[in-house]
């Protein structure tokens, strides 16, 4: 939709580039003769010669047309309509003796590609003004070039209005797919977080399958002996995985990072260790890696909690980005043992790996503890 | 109160009641006098409890906020519980002016401490109601300061109120005080049913 633009504003500017060429040809051809004053027609083209190329220059260097250098452009082009007008010879003002007609024509139709009705308007004015002055003296002369001179407004009123037409086509042109482009990048955006969705709640039925599913069923078979310790603690882990499923199921988008996090709290529940999980504000999606070195370093952070801290519980909390730039910070708590974090540091040496871990995703860890008030690690991405 | 504490509970599984009488059967220091599977049920009659454990959603579809403020009138601290953290509605219930919020996971030794902690009057706010408290995202909310929601944050990820303060950086007093004052600022924020002062008097311009 930018490249219909870019094109138009391209061709304004090669369009004046040929037009500058008209001049040598012209006078090739001996189409210069009804110049009376060489001095003041050649100035004129000369400076008109020169503004021009400043202009196409700014144009195409920006891509663009600055609306100020378009109105200077409109006015230099009056002006040199006068000087040129007054130059020739009172037969030819109006002739191709007259350099200034084709650049205010010109600069006529690129004001109305690219102005609204009424700038476009205020152009024509200007420009027929400027003609018209240049050629006054020569129409009290001559009445016939009166007539020339209203062929030449009815010129560039046709060019206007064909201009203005052209424009108008183009800016509904490129808003309606400018909103079409849009509408389309939403629904793919839409779709693909959709399916994200999807496939985590295949893999999570999976689990279902795998885990809460197969208990169930042996349960009620009698095969298995609920009163039997690993039982209930295999029993308790599923409930555990059910349970954090569902809670975060109505609370935002099922993203990657909740089904891990889950699957690890199920997986530490079968070693002994109760993880309440716990999530709220998930961005819908984490790149993959992410998610995985957030899984890794999480187990590694619980596993600590299991090995150190004494305690048969532990905090698993995710929260999103307040301000919902997709970022992530996942807190493994527990209210263990902990250690002084300036001498002796039992878990400090394997933090140290979940620390690099995190830092090679861009992410951070920092890890809190003192003696008796257990340990908190935060895993923040980005950092 | 240091002596026992009698507890009355209302669920509408069976065995869950089954399995908590029996859970609670060994300890001296809690007794539960009461079950039932709706609140109607239990009001039927008349027993002095201290805390009253009540299920979250009960089957009958009764609501949660009007449970709280119903069983209030017993005199008893009312303690939430449930197996999924619907956050709608435990907010509701601790507007209602229910002393906490706790998931059934809990152990028998946290179970036990909440109850003690709701029958003394103390703070019962457990991480799991923290952090229902944290993420709220409702336009009514009560407005809390910036280090009360820090503090809250804190505690809701599972640090023990000593962690919080420290990592906080404030005194484990102060800790304590705003975790108090976010509860009061929700209970403020419902009806005013904290006292059973204020309920009689609500209830006696409510019969005029």
């Amino acid at each position: 939709m930018m490249r219909n633009r870019k094109f138009l504003i391209q061709g304004i500017a090669v369009l004046r580039l040929a037009q500058l060429l008209l001049w040598p040809a012209c006078i090739l051809l001996g189409l210069t003769a009804g110049i009376e004053n060489q001095t003041l027609a050649t100035v004129t083209m000369v400076l008109q010669t020169l503004w021009s190329l400043i202009w196409v220059t700014i144009v195409l260097s920006r891509n663009d047309i600055p609306v100020w250098s378009l109105w200077a452009d409109v006015s230099i082009n009056a002006c040199a309509a006068v000087a040129a007008g007054l130059a020739c010879y009172s037969w030819d003002a109006l002739s191709w003796s007259n350099s200034a007609v084709p650049l205010a024509l010109g600069s006529m139709l690129s004001v109305a590609l690219l102005f609204p009705v009424r700038q476009v308007l205020l152009a024509w004015l200007m420009l027929s003004a400027g003609i018209g002055a240049g050629a006054s003296v020569a129409m009290s002369q001559h009445p016939a070039v009166v007539a020339n001179y209203f062929s030449t407004l009815v010129m560039l009123l046709v060019l206007a209005a064909v201009g203005a037409l052209m424009g108008h086509r183009m800016r509904v042109l490129r808003a309606s797919t400018g909103h079409a482009a849009q509408a389309l990048e939403e629904a793919t955006m839409w779709r693909r977080s959709a399916e994200a969705q999807g496939s985590e709640r295949t893999r999570q039925y999976r689990t279902l399958h795998d885990t809460v599913l197969s208990t169930l069923s042996a349960l009620a078979r009698g095969s298995l002996d609920a009163s039997d310790p690993l039982v209930q603690r295999r029993c308790a882990a599923d409930a555990e995985y059910l349970r954090s499923i569902i809670s975060s199921a109505d609370r935002s988008a099922v993203n990657r990072l909740q089904g891990e996090l889950a699957a690890l709290g199920r997986e530490q529940a079968v070693l002994g260790l109760r993880v309440h999980h716990q999530v709220a504000d998930m961005p819908a999606t984490v790149p993959d890696e992410v998610v995985a070195t957030i899984r890794d370093a999480s187990r590694e952070a619980l596993n600590n909690v299991l090995k150190h801290s004494g305690q048969s519980q532990a905090w698993v909390t995710g929260r999103g980005d307040p301000a919902g730039n997709g970022g992530v910070t996942v807190t493994v708590t527990d209210r263990g043992r902990g250690f002084d974090m300036g001498t002796n540091s039992p878990g400090l040496g394997l933090s140290g790996s979940i620390i690099a871990r995190m830092s090679e995703i861009g992410g951070s860890a920092v890890v809190e503890s003192q003696a008796g008030q257990g340990t908190s690690v935060e895993l923040r991405w980005p950092a | 109160m240091s002596g026992v504490v009698r507890i009355g509970a209302i669920d509408d599984d069976r065995m869950l009641l089954q399995g908590l009488a029996s859970w609670l059967k060994p300890l001296k220091d809690v007794l539960l006098v009461r079950m039932a599977s709706t609140v109607a049920e239990y009001l039927q009659e008349k027993v002095v409890v201290d805390v009253i454990l009540l299920d979250l959603n009960l089957r009958d579809g009764s609501n949660p906020g009007n449970n709280v403020r119903e069983l209030l009138q017993t005199g008893a601290a009312i303690l939430v519980v449930s197996t999924i953290p619907d956050q709608e509605h435990v907010l509701a219930t601790i507007e209602a002016g229910a002393s906490g919020y706790i998931t059934k996971d809990n152990d028998l030794p946290n179970l036990v401490d909440f109850i003690r902690a709701a029958a003394q009057g103390d703070l019962a706010v457990s991480p799991e109601l923290a952090f229902l408290l944290s993420t709220d995202a409702r336009p009514q909310r009560p407005r809390l300061s910036a280090q009360e929601s820090t503090v809250l944050r804190i505690y809701a990820s599972g640090a023990t109120l000593a962690a919080t303060a420290r990592q906080a950086g404030v005194a484990y007093g102060t800790a304590r005080e705003y975790l108090e004052r976010v509860k009061r600022k929700y209970t403020d924020a419902g009806w005013p049913t904290r006292t059973k002062l204020e309920l009689r008097e609500r209830l006696r311009e409510e019969d005029l």
